[in-house]
């Protein structure tokens, strides 16, 4: 024993009912689905319900995942299914509302990173606010691409589209992001 | 600025999300109380799907179930976005609750909000049935409706009738087990093709991209499936004889 189990390994034992793998498997995957769910809901109580309920649901439909492919986009789809339903349940909201790490002044946490301190704060503050406020659509691409960094396969799971889909959609989405930015001089 | 830099930028950002809660407790409190299904074999569906469409005909068809039948994939008969399985089901009996809560069958939603989101829903005329008493979204839209003069309830979802809507596909994604005390008859109904299943039976549907079954198994009482030439496929359920199943179905403009 002592070697980790691959994901894989979780999987054949989840399947024949170990629910300590399978507890494992959300416990690994967990901080994507809830940030995908958020990113479709706005909303944490509804991202929690999402992810929760989307884990539950691959669990039960566990005997129906092709061994041998990622997890990741699999419950990504599940997950993002579920933060759709509820999001269509809740009607209509106002844009996402997302903040920058380091944007407030929180005691207790490292200095930010290089990469954020490059960033002014005026300028990140835009760029979340100018994200927000476009359509979900547009959104939710550019936010798993680029806030999580999802590949293109994860994203047209996310997304409930085909794989080939997701590189026009971000480049719309990006044209759009631009022009809600005010940025002209690219 | 470049598409590019607005990536990097974008990249780069830090972005401050809600902490990521740990669902695992809780998932597996749930995943306990309902263990996951064995795995099936699956790789039936083109063979079946040509061979048995192409076999028309055949009136009211009765499955006579041997024991040694269970869990295999035996009949595809037609229907192009329905799959059946000749098996036990194995579904727990619904939740009490809201009518139609515990069905499954997507999120609760009013009747003007299903009209907008789903442009294909078209409402049952039939007589004494009004409108429905709860509707939801999911995959297609459901229409429930409580008990009323010529509706009793049925035991299987608590309500009178369940109506349910969903734009047809060419692949199966309703998948419904048959087992011994079930019996499925195949009939026309204004020349769409169609099904009456009588005797509780496994109902099951799957999501629009992945294959994925969002909604439990669960039992249904006698239910009329018909796919309509407009794409339409049309679920209604209830404690109701073929008939007045049909009537119904006849009633959706």
């Amino acid at each position: 024993m002592g070697r980790p189990l691959e994901e894989h390994e979780l999987v054949e034992r989840a399947r024949s009912g170990d629910a300590g793998a399978y507890a494992a498997l959300v416990r690994g995957h967990q901080e994507i689905a809830f940030r995908t769910a958020y990113l479709i809901t706005g909303n944490a109580a509804d991202a929690e319900d999402a992810a929760q309920e989307g884990f539950v649901k691959a669990h039960r439909a566990l005997h129906r995942f092709r061994a041998g492919e990622p997890l990741r986009p699999w419950l990504l789809t599940i997950v993002a299914n579920e933060a759709r339903n509820r999001r269509r349940s809740a009607g209509r909201r106002a844009g996402l509302a997302l903040r920058a790490a380091g944007e407030e002044h929180r005691s207790g946490e490292a200095a930010p990173s290089p990469e954020t301190a490059l960033l002014a704060g005026e300028r990140r503050a835009a760029l979340l606010g100018a994200l927000g406020r476009l359509r979900e659509d547009d959104r939710i691409v550019i936010g798993c691409r680029y806030l999580l960094e999802l590949s293109e396969a994860e994203t047209a799971a996310a997304l409930g589209v085909r794989p080939g889909t997701v590189k026009s959609r971000l480049s719309r989405g990006l044209e759009r992001l631009r022009a809600e930015l005010g940025d002209d001089d690219g | 600025m470049t598409m590019a830099d607005l990536g990097a930028e974008l990249r780069a950002l830090d972005v401050d999300w809600p902490a990521t809660p740990d669902l695992a407790a809780a998932v597996a409190a749930q995943v306990e109380a309902a263990p996951a299904r064995p795995a099936r074999r699956r790789a039936w569906r083109p063979v079946l799907a040509y061979g048995l469409a192409a076999a028309a005909a055949a009136f009211a068809l009765t499955m006579a179930v041997s024991p040694d039948a269970r869990s295999a994939v035996l009949e595809w008969l037609g229907l192009k976005s329905v799959r059946v399985e000749r098996r036990e089901p194995v579904a727990p009996p619904p939740r009490p609750g809201t009518l139609g809560a515990g069905l499954g069958l997507g999120t609760p939603a009013t009747l003007a909000e299903a009209r907008e989101r789903s442009p294909f829903l078209r409402l049952p005329a039939a007589e004494g049935l009004g409108e429905p008493d709860a509707v939801y979204l999911g995959r297609g839209v459901a229409l429930v409706y409580g008990a009323r003069p010529g509706y009793p309830p049925a035991a299987e979802t608590g309500a009178a009738l369940l109506v349910q809507e969903f734009p047809a596909r060419v692949g199966p994604f309703i998948e419904k087990a048959i087992g011994t005390g079930s019996r499925l008859e195949r009939l026309r109904v204004d020349g769409a093709p169609a099904y009456f299943i009588t005797g509780s039976h496994g109902f099951a549907y799957e999501d629009d991209e992945g294959g994925v079954t969002f909604e439990d198994e669960r039992l249904a009482g006698n239910t009329l499936l018909v796919e309509r030439a407009d794409g339409l496929l049309i679920r209604i359920e209830g404690d109701l004889a073929r008939d007045r199943a049909v009537a119904v179905a006849r009633s959706i403009p």
